[in-house]
């Protein structure tokens, strides 16, 4: 592998379709089915020691995203860059490094420690799997880091054995102890209770800067993405409709869907009187949606231009953030805008 | 309870997670006074079938005489507890030796049908894909296939044997498993445990060995002991059917040797002690199962409880 002053981990127009069952019939017919477009060409940057959220609701294709990045799933276009290098091109000992280098948090710490291992087997599993020796001194520093004090009274325990809170703890010592590169985080606090978030999440970004690790973090909850990471990208049904750093966006955010969404952000004190977010309708089904905007059913802005895909644009006076809407850059022809695929793609890094 | 009981085994050898989770369970199943009564009985059933015949009065073969004429069909008494049948074998010591002919049953076709079934069943499941739908259409067809005049018809492509009817036992009965089986490892291998040991890079190898088999170990537990109840169940049927060897002294073939003398109601101390015999190591082997499906799969049940 090369490496490169480049990002860390990139995405450049990133698909993952999933194929509907098909029924026999479908087959016989050669009926072509609508694919799910769970991802739409996702395009994302992550440099080293940087965080990163991606926000949006249940069921945008966070969780996708996340999975493909992981190469868990095989994406169905676009390429996933480690390192300026194309995993698709990955050889066996590539991925061996990927693995090593790239690490995963899941959101339910009840479910992401096999119940039948003991935390030291847990612990031990993808050291063994990298021919990584003094596995005891590992094991009990990476759980000292993550306030699992003292260690040894955890080890021997099984993860039935343990809270919420411990789990999430054990779940994110597993990430760490191969000192990765990159984290990729799923929700990992929104199965805790509010107590146990706000530690968790202290550690988290704490162990993020205190070892250099890039983050991606994933997450339908504003406040704790906006609490950890420096650069916000709202995803809305499988598309990044707005990406810029945390502060400007929940200052001045672009896309009518952002601003709805930092709209609805609760304000703790019971006597502001602030406006209600009004956004009507529902998240359309993402089977076989086409081109256009995704948000035109609900923006309150809607224009006939809608209709085409918006670009990914620079916002104007700051080019620190993108924003995919038409209300942001001007249309030559208001009924024929050129078509958008190929400069939707961000400028490409200089893979080699 | 098992905090303390897991805690306290801290050598290599306890920890061992097979070793640890055997004893475990079974720790907690003994707890319970069915399930300790019904491994009693299994345990005496394998004390039986390991001794019995070092502890049978006299050779399952012999016919004894009385006065010079053959004791034939005698009722219970205190030299023949069970009598003797109609060609003067002690029906007592037949029983004994039979313990071991039917517990040679019971975990040969068991292990047999639990090591075919789950191959297939974690097979499929992990692998998915076509060679998925490929083992699953083949146990659909041995699900078609009826079992008993199957047996009979390899049995007469074999010849008439023990360890046939054995075979042919385990070369069907794993269809259950295969599925059921299937179905847990479908379940468990999307899981965030196994992602995140793949994200980890664990092999295809690993994962199925330190992740798959140990979580689906509690059903695979009841269904070795369901196998092994099963075998037994219907190696006493091909016995009684005929199809297998009259020589060896299963229970099985005791209860055939009894109908066919047609002293069946006359002589009940030669055709019920083998029936009951029958009757209770099955029912001990599938409470015995059961029971430890229970409780072993407790420590994940409570873990679902909590999450949800």
């Amino acid at each position: 592998m090369t490496e490169n002053a480049g990002p860390v981990l990139e995405t450049q127009n990133l698909e993952k379709y999933f194929d509907q069952s098909t029924s026999i019939i479908d087959t016989l017919l050669r009926r072509e089915n609508e694919k799910v477009q769970a991802v739409d060409g996702v395009s994302i940057a992550l440099d080293s020691n940087e965080s990163q959220g991606v926000i949006g609701e249940s069921g945008c294709g966070k969780t996708t995203l996340l999975k493909t990045l992981m190469g868990l799933y095989q994406p169905t276009n676009g390429k996933i860059l480690f390192k300026g290098n194309d995993t698709a091109e990955f050889g066996r000992k590539d991925w061996k490094e990927f693995r090593r280098n790239v690490q995963i948090i899941f959101q339910d710490p009840f479910d992401s420690l096999d119940p039948k291992l003991t935390i030291r087997e847990t612990l031990e599993e993808p050291l063994k799997i990298h021919n990584i020796s003094n596995v005891d001194e590992r094991i009990v520093d990476i759980l000292e880091q993550v306030e699992l004090n003292p260690p040894e009274k955890y080890l021997d325990r099984f993860p039935r054995q343990m809270s919420g809170g411990e789990l999430q703890r054990v779940s994110i010592a597993r990430a760490l102890i191969l000192e990765p590169e990159v984290i990729l985080a799923d929700e990992p606090v929104s199965m805790l209770d509010v107590s146990t978030q706000a530690s968790i999440l202290n550690l988290l970004s704490e162990l993020v800067d205190e070892l250099d690790v890039s983050m991606f973090y994933i997450s339908h909850d504003l406040s704790t993405v906006s609490y950890v990471c420096d650069r916000i990208n709202v995803m809305y049904l499988g598309r990044i409709v707005e990406s810029a750093p945390t502060s400007e966006l929940l200052e001045d955010p672009q896309h009518p869907y952002s601003q709805a969404l930092i709209d609805a952000v609760p304000i703790p004190d019971p006597k502001y009187n602030r406006g209600y977010t009004t956004l009507e309708g529902d998240v359309q089904n993402p089977v076989g949606i086409g081109d256009g905007c995704r948000f035109r059913d609900r923006c309150p802005d809607r224009m006939d231009v809608c209709e085409q895909t918006p670009k990914f644009i620079d916002v104007e006076s700051d080019d620190d953030r993108k924003v995919a809407c038409h209300l942001y850059y001007d249309h030559p022809q208001h009924t024929e805008t050129a078509h958008t695929d190929e400069e939707q793609q961000e400028p490409e890094v200089s893979a080699q | 309870m098992v905090k303390n009981n897991l805690s306290l085994m801290d050598n290599r050898f306890a920890n061992n997670y097979v070793v640890r989770n055997v004893v475990g369970s079974l720790r907690l199943m003994l707890e319970d006074k069915a399930t300790m009564v019904y491994f009693s009985y299994l345990v005496f059933v394998l004390f039986l079938g390991a001794f019995g015949p070092m502890l049978a009065p006299y050779p399952y073969d012999e016919t004894l005489y009385v006065n010079g004429e053959i004791l034939r069909s005698a009722p219970p008494s205190l030299a023949h507890p069970l009598g003797t049948n109609n060609i003067g074998q002690d029906i007592f010591s037949r029983l004994l030796y039979g313990a071991r002919p039917t517990m040679i049953t019971g975990l040969l076709g068991g292990s047999m049908i639990i090591s075919i079934g789950m191959t297939v069943g974690v097979t499929a499941g992990y692998v998915g894909g076509r060679v998925d739908n490929t083992l699953m259409r083949i146990t659909d067809v041995v699900y078609g296939v009826p079992l008993i005049p199957f047996a009979i018809v390899l049995v007469s492509l074999f010849g008439i044997g023990f360890v046939q009817s054995i075979v042919v036992i385990g070369l069907l009965l794993w269809r259950g498993n295969a599925r059921v089986l299937r179905s847990q490892v479908l379940q468990i291998r999307e899981r965030p445990f196994i992602l995140a040991s793949k994200a980890a890079g664990a092999s295809r190898t690993r994962i199925v060995f330190k992740h798959v088999l140990p979580n689906i170990a509690p059903m695979a537990v009841l269904f070795f002991s369901l196998g092994i109840g099963f075998s037994i169940l219907i190696q006493a049927t091909l016995a009684f059917l005929g199809v297998t060897s009259p020589f060896i002294p299963s229970w099985g073939v005791m209860v055939r040797s009894a109908y066919n003398s047609g002293l069946m109601s006359q002589a009940w101390w030669w055709s019920l002690p083998p029936g009951l015999m029958i009757a209770f190591t099955v029912l001990a082997t599938f409470m015995f199962g059961r029971s430890y499906e229970n409780i072993a799969g407790q420590g994940n049940e409570e873990a679902f409880v909590q999450a949800g």
